[in-house]
């Protein structure tokens, strides 16, 4: 579960990249946008959480990462060897 | 994406990134200045409405857009689709640099130097253009070469190539 502020944008084009990237690493896994306002009543439903907003404080229960290298490119490689270990987890 | 020709596609995409929508060496004092100028193309050219001006601004508080990309800053302002009324792009290569605050942090900034402001309407169907527009910031040089067009036809006709690129 891909998320950031209105699920438009960034949140959308980090989700094409994610899905790309899971298909090259042949990793099945259903990838879905939320906007921000709907993610508290949507996270318990992720097994990852890919996050593109500041501060928040709030604990989901589900482990997260940083959804930004997926639009600068840099740091890419060690998001997906983490979100590759969680699936496989 | 909806299944389109490639004519219509290829005119989807000149309309996507209109030079009407592009200002090269836009002269700006703040980040907020910077988004208010390229709004004020989007909406004269009727691709927003006139709420997205504020909406932008406000959602950029609260949900930065600056991307610390490589050689050259960049920033992706938008923001929700009940603002845009049909897809474009609007660029801004700045004359100095402006500050915005990285995506994703309230505490780091990056120092844009190129603005792509967005008017998205059905993100599913643009959302290719911006994953091109996203491996570009991923290309070393492009960047470089966008912020030293010498004119708006240059700037665009440099993205329209770029965004046009088939699928691997």
């Amino acid at each position: 579960m891909v998320a950031c502020g209105s699920g438009v944008a960034s949140s959308e084009t980090a989700a094409y990249k994610l899905r790309n990237l899971l298909q090259d690493r042949k990793l099945q896994a259903e990838v879905r946008v939320v906007n921000f306002r709907s993610l508290k009543n949507l996270a318990s439903q992720a097994d990852i959480l890919v996050h593109i907003a500041p501060n928040d404080p709030t604990d989901y229960g589900v482990p997260t990462v940083n959804g930004v290298p997926f639009l600068t490119g840099m740091g890419l490689d060690p998001v997906m060897d983490e979100i590759e270990a969680l699936l496989k987890s | 994406m909806t299944d389109l020709s490639e004519t219509e596609h290829k005119a989807k995409l000149d309309e996507f990134i209109s030079q009407d929508l592009i200002r090269v060496g836009l002269k700006a004092a703040s980040r907020d200045e910077a988004v208010c100028e390229l709004a004020a193309l989007l909406q004269k050219h009727g691709y927003v409405k006139e709420s997205y001006a504020q909406a932008a601004l406000d959602r950029e508080k609260e949900f930065p857009t600056g991307l610390p990309t490589m050689d050259v800053q960049v920033a992706i302002p938008h923001t929700d689709v009940e603002h845009c009324l049909k897809p474009g792009m609007a660029v801004g290569v700045l004359a100095q640099p402006v500050e915005f605050t990285e995506m994703a942090t309230l505490d780091r900034f990056v120092q844009a130097e190129i603005i792509f402001l967005l008017s998205i309407t059905v993100p599913e169907d643009q959302v290719k253009w911006l994953a091109r527009l996203v491996d570009l910031f991923q290309t070393p040089g492009v960047l470089l070469q966008l912020k030293d067009s010498p004119d708006a036809r240059a700037c665009r006709q440099l993205l329209l190539e770029k965004l046009r690129k088939e699928e691997p």
